[in-house]
């Protein structure tokens, strides 16, 4: 009989300070996600330095939370879990310190997991992976195509060279005039307009899966800039229709592509961005014309917490992949030293 | 009693296992190493090399700041996790009254930490078989500490002299922390709610004071 693992792990990489308690990598027995985005509202993103203040402040919390709503004590655990990269480094230093603490009292395996890999393995909170799979990752912070032969294997097949697709929608809701998040805002009012402006779409030299979004970004800016100039009106759902048309397009286009080049039949959309309605709904409609699975995570699961940390880390468990109470925090790891 | 005591509030890092108020065993370190990667592996020493277990551990004691603010908050983070994990009270002391204890100059002493700019982190201590506080701490420029010496006589200033800043200090003693100093004076020491401590920053970040002056026109 195989003996059950259940992992407690952390996130703090952003502005959510996040637990959870997980069972065998897909069974979540407790997600706890306290979001700082109330206080960020004041200045229009997220400041890392109050980001920091915030998770101290909750970092017991929201543990001790997670165990109680789990019903289990630390003797019930396998292992600590927690995102060791990338993201701000001031934020990542409380979770890592926080779960080498708790490790090293309840005397658990440290497991430090790759935070991208946990918005793939989010998917898994709600079904089984399937490979070869391509795996889409848009947030805040990262726009990437990878490709994964099994289980912690990751290929980055491509990349943003500029901004992230959320860092676009964020900047493109300011000029808006949309409140921070503004990605939600430009989904919604997108609903309500229509592509006129057909802003470019940049798909780079040919064969490439790499991403650009200052270009569609800054011609927003100077369209907006200019109509305001010369007096006239601006229909901001119209604005906000084109610009995400031009960004699923891309994004979709070249991800089929990349799907049909690798030859896999699964296909994973993850990260904050996954929410947009647009590229859900076009993901949807090609994906069945193709006969291609996709998967995208509930949305919960698609924002940071930690149980996404957890479900990954049950594999990196499985192999030992253990941390060790000198792991620090790096803002930036590239995801294919991960590959096991 | 065994007290666990932390202090990574600025460059030098100093850990400490204390028995009734006694030093065990303890770890003072200045060098250029994050705080983050070394001090879980400086306890683990520290309880093996006492031979003490986790477990026996009653207490704990951390510097609460002010400082670094990454380096506070990785002392801090700690000490709360410790604590709540195994179940122990959690105490806090200034990272100033740890400077001053440390020192063991007796009388008025002034501790500082550069603050940046001009500025600096400093209470001034009247220090004999016991502390008493007679300029609270606070992020205050040269001047102003300098009109808060004036007040008090033969006001010794403590300084680590591995920071910039001391260079245009009028003459100071060269001072490190070792926490473990800081259970002689319980009157320093102050119980904490392990949820609700926070680092002592002693000032607002930037973008909260420009926020709110913003507020304020
Ligand atoms: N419906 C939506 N349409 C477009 N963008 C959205 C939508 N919902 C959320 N977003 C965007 O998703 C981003 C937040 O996603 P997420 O929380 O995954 O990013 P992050 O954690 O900040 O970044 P990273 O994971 O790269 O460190 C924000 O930029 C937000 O505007
Ligand atoms: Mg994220």
């Amino acid at each position: 009989m195989n003996e059950d693992i259940v992992i407690l792990s952390i996130e703090t990489s952003c502005d959510e300070t996040a637990c959870s308690v997980i069972r065998n990598g897909n069974e979540v027995l407790s997600n706890i996600v306290v979001s700082q985005i109330d206080s960020h509202k004041r200045f229009g993103g997220v400041v890392p330095e109050v980001a920091s203040r915030h998770h101290v402040e909750t970092i017991t919390v929201v543990i001790e939370e997670a165990l109680e709503a789990a019903r289990m004590t630390p003797a019930d655990l396998s292992a600590v879990a927690v995102t060791e990269g990338p993201g701000l480094i001031g934020a990542l230093l409380i979770g890592i310190n926080a779960a080498k603490a708790f490790s090293f009292a309840h005397d658990l395996p440290l497991i430090p997991v790759h935070h991208i890999a946990g918005h793939v393995y989010a998917n898994q909170l709600d079904e089984e992976l399937h490979f070869p799979l391509v795996a889409l990752i848009v947030s805040g912070g990262h726009t990437e195509l990878i490709y994964m032969k099994d289980h912690l294997s990751f290929e980055v097949i491509g990349e943003t060279r500029d901004d992230a697709v959320g860092e676009a929608y964020d900047k493109v809701a300011r000029v808006i005039g949309l409140p921070y998040p503004g990605g939600p805002h430009v989904d919604r009012l997108s609903k309500e307009g229509h592509d006129i402006y057909e802003f470019p779409r940049a798909y780079l030299e040919p064969g490439s899966y790499d991403f650009s979004f200052s270009g569609v970004k800054s011609s927003v800016i100077n369209t907006l800039h200019n109509q305001r100039q010369k007096g006239q009106e601006v229909n901001a759902a119209d604005v906000a229709k084109s610009f995400q048309e031009s960004v699923v397009e891309v994004l979709t286009v070249k991800t089929l592509r990349a799907v049909k080049d690798y030859g896999v039949e699964n296909l994973i959309v993850a990260g904050g961005v996954a929410a947009n309605s647009g590229l859900r709904a076009r993901f949807e409609e090609k994906c069945q014309d193709e006969g291609i699975k996709l998967s995208v995570p509930q949305l919960k699961y698609c924002t940071d917490n930690a149980a996404m940390i957890g479900a990954v880390a049950y594999h990196l468990y499985k192999k030992g992949a253990f941390g060790t109470l000198e792991l620090n925090g790096r803002n930036t790891i590239d995801i294919e030293e991960y590959t096991m | 009693m065994i007290t666990l005591m932390i202090d990574t509030s600025n460059r030098p890092l100093s850990v400490a296992i204390n028995e009734d108020g006694r030093m065990v065993a303890e770890i003072n370190t200045t060098v250029r190493k994050t705080h983050s990667a070394t001090i879980m592996v400086h306890i683990n020493h520290l309880l093996e090399s006492s031979g003490y277990k986790r477990s026996d551990i009653n207490r704990i004691v951390v510097a609460r700041g002010p400082g670094s603010y990454t380096g506070v908050r990785i002392g801090v983070t700690i000490a709360k996790t410790l604590a709540q994990a195994l179940g122990v009270e959690l105490y806090s002391v200034s990272s100033l009254a740890v400077i001053a204890a440390s020192s063991g100059a007796k009388g008025n002493v002034l501790p500082m930490f550069d603050g940046r700019r001009g500025n600096v982190y400093s209470g001034l201590y009247h220090v004999s078989d016991h502390f008493e506080e007679m300029e609270a701490a606070g992020y205050k420029s040269l001047e102003t500490v300098y009109e808060e010496m004036e007040k008090h006589e033969k006001v010794c200033l403590l300084a680590d002299g591995s920071e910039a800043f001391t260079e245009n200090l009028p003459k100071y003693t060269h001072a490190v922390p070792r926490i473990t100093t800081v259970e002689q004076y319980p009157e320093i020491l102050r119980r904490e709610n392990i949820h609700e401590m926070v680092p002592e920053y002693l000032k607002i970040s930037e973008a909260e004071k420009n926020w709110m002056n913003q507020q304020q026109s």
